[in-house]
């Protein structure tokens, strides 16, 4: 499902921050990406969400070489993909159902079903009673609540999610990870970046570990469910 | 698909580089209402003068012995209204040229006395055509100290000075048009900065680049058709004030300066044309931009 082979990424004309990375994901798979504070988890997502292009190597995702798609075939790919910023990217004046909404009104569909859906989804995450509230007016750990249940409304195939249990209490944590493997379950592939070694080994799942840029570890323990 | 509007623009991030928009627009239909109100009345009144003129020849008899003079005016007369495509000749009696000279001397300045040349009215059959030069010529054999004017030099001159105020409206409806484009653009690039982190979102959600510019546009659509009704406003005031001046002073020469439904249908289209060059302007420059985005 996903393949990456010699990629390396940079910002700009800056130094290259991610070199030579090689791994592959199968489809249904769930796999953390660990690894120190700067290592470069979030720019392997930007790669991966479509919102950076490799300075070299070859990205493919769906059976297509993204690194050299066109403009216009973006939209379509990055509605396969659901994704959890590390910083939520919550929209400040729509309410926390709108922001839910927010995809599926993107890919289009009647707006009675997607409300009542991002209403069921709301509740999922333990926010039924906060349906109107202005993400500012929510604490960091709902904020990531909301997110999540922005990034799985549209039933994606890849879910990527940057550090989705930061914010949260290991209760709440745990939580949203099993949240997260329930999806998995149902086939979405998971991938989702974490410096918090606790979590990674209490469930056990395949890990990707970066430092400074290089891929070091792949699958610790191999391809498939996890846990 | 992409028909629906997703509202995910804050209205409030780019306050600041929108919130003067209305009144720039608004300054730019007045100035272009303006313009295209005194070319109208320009278009209107040159069109009432020459169409009149145009039919219109005098025949003017100067000599000092009013013997000979009536003598000369009525051969001339003669002459003319023997003249195929004449409708019609009217010698003009004293007292119409004195009233014509009124206005120039002063009421009451003008008296019998003074030496005044006869006149002679030619209206032209619509649609004929008559060869001021040659009616000249045979008109000297018939009355020698008659000489004819058929207006076209103060026609030209008044074609002329038509054509420079039409040349300069049109100029100024150019600039104006260019200066709101350049302001629009100006004004988009700012609201896409402030709208960046929102934007980068929309397109990892899925958005393509057509419904981001859609967000745009219907705002900037908006800002142009309230500014351009406040110009339209502020001018249809400024041009009946205008007016109502002119008509006072009792300036003649201006003409009717009756506007047509027809015209008045062009003022209204300046908003209209504003709003749109606004909000093309502003998915244009979004869908520029967007372009040099991942
Ligand atoms: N927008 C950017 N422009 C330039 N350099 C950047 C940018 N974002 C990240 N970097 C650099 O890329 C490197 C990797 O950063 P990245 O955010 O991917 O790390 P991370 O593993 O996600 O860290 P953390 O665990 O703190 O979130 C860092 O050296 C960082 O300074
Ligand atoms: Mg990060």
């Amino acid at each position: 499902m996903i393949l990456f082979e010699n990629v390396g990424m940079r910002y700009g004309l800056g130094p290259e921050v991610l070199h030579n990375i090689s791994f592959e994901l199968r489809a249904g798979s769930f796999h953390f990406l660990t690894g120190p504070s700067g290592a470069g988890k979030s720019s392997l997502m930007r790669l991966l969400y479509l919102a950076h292009r490799p300075s070299r190597g070859s990205i493919t995702m769906f059976g297509k070489n993204v690194a050299a798609a066109r403009r216009d075939e973006l939209p379509a790919l990055r509605r396969r993909i659901g994704v959890v910023f590390q910083d939520f990217r919550l929209l400040e004046h729509l309410t926390a159902l709108e922001n839910i909404m927010l995809p599926l009104r993107i890919a289009g569909g009647e707006e009675k079903l997607i409300r009542e859906h991002a209403e069921e989804l709301l509740h999922w995450v333990g926010l039924g009673d906060r349906m109107a509230a202005r993400p500012s007016t929510l604490s960091g750990g709902e904020q990531q609540r909301v997110a999540i249940a922005r990034a799985v409304i549209a039933k994606p195939d890849l879910l990527l999610a940057d550090e989705p249990t930061g914010n949260v209490d290991s209760e709440m944590a745990d939580r949203l990870l099993h949240l997260l493997m329930e999806l998995n379950k149902h086939g979405t592939t998971m991938l989702i970046a974490t410096h918090d070694m606790a979590v990674v080994s209490s469930l056990g799942a395949a890990q990707l570990h970066l430092e400074d840029g290089v891929l070091r570890l792949v699958g610790a323990r191999g391809n498939g469910h996890g846990a | 698909m992409a028909r629906r509007r997703l509202k995910a623009l804050a209205d409030g991030a780019d306050r600041v580089s929108t919130r003067l928009l209305p009144w720039v627009v608004a300054v730019m239909v007045f100035l272009s209402a303006l313009a295209l109100a005194a070319l109208l009345a320009v278009h209107g009144s040159v069109a009432t003068w020459t169409g009149d003129m145009e039919r219109k020849l005098t025949v003017q008899v100067t000599t000092g012995d009013s013997a000979a003079r009536e003598r000369q005016v009525s051969a001339a007369a003669a002459y003319l209204r023997a003249l195929p495509g004449v409708e019609a000749v009217h010698i003009l009696a004293d007292r119409e040229i004195l009233d014509l000279l009124e206005p120039w001397l002063g009421a009451g300045n003008v008296d019998g006395d003074l030496p005044v040349p006869a006149l002679i009215d030619v209206t032209i059959t619509q649609g004929a055509t008559v060869h001021p030069s040659a009616v000249a010529a045979r008109l000297k054999t018939v009355a020698p100290d008659a000489s004819l004017d058929d207006h076209e030099q103060w026609l030209g001159r008044v074609r002329d000075l038509a054509m420079m105020i039409e040349g300069i409206a049109i100029a100024v409806l150019t600039l104006v048009t260019l200066a709101t484009v350049a302001i629009v653009v100006f004004g988009t690039h700012a609201g896409l900065a402030a709208h960046r982190a929102t934007i980068e979102t929309l397109h990892i959600i899925g958005a393509h680049d057509k419904m981001i510019a859609r967000e745009f546009q219907d705002r900037f659509l908006f800002l142009g058709l309230k500014g351009g009704l406040i110009g339209l406003a502020l001018a249809a005031a400024s041009v009946f004030i205008a007016r109502r001046i002119i008509s006072e002073l009792g300036v003649g020469v201006l003409g009717p300066m009756t506007i047509s439904m027809a015209e008045l249908a062009a003022l209204f289209i300046l908003p209209l044309f504003a709003a749109l060059v606004t909000m093309l302007t502003a998915r244009f420059t979004v869908l520029a931009a967007l372009r040099r985005m991942v």
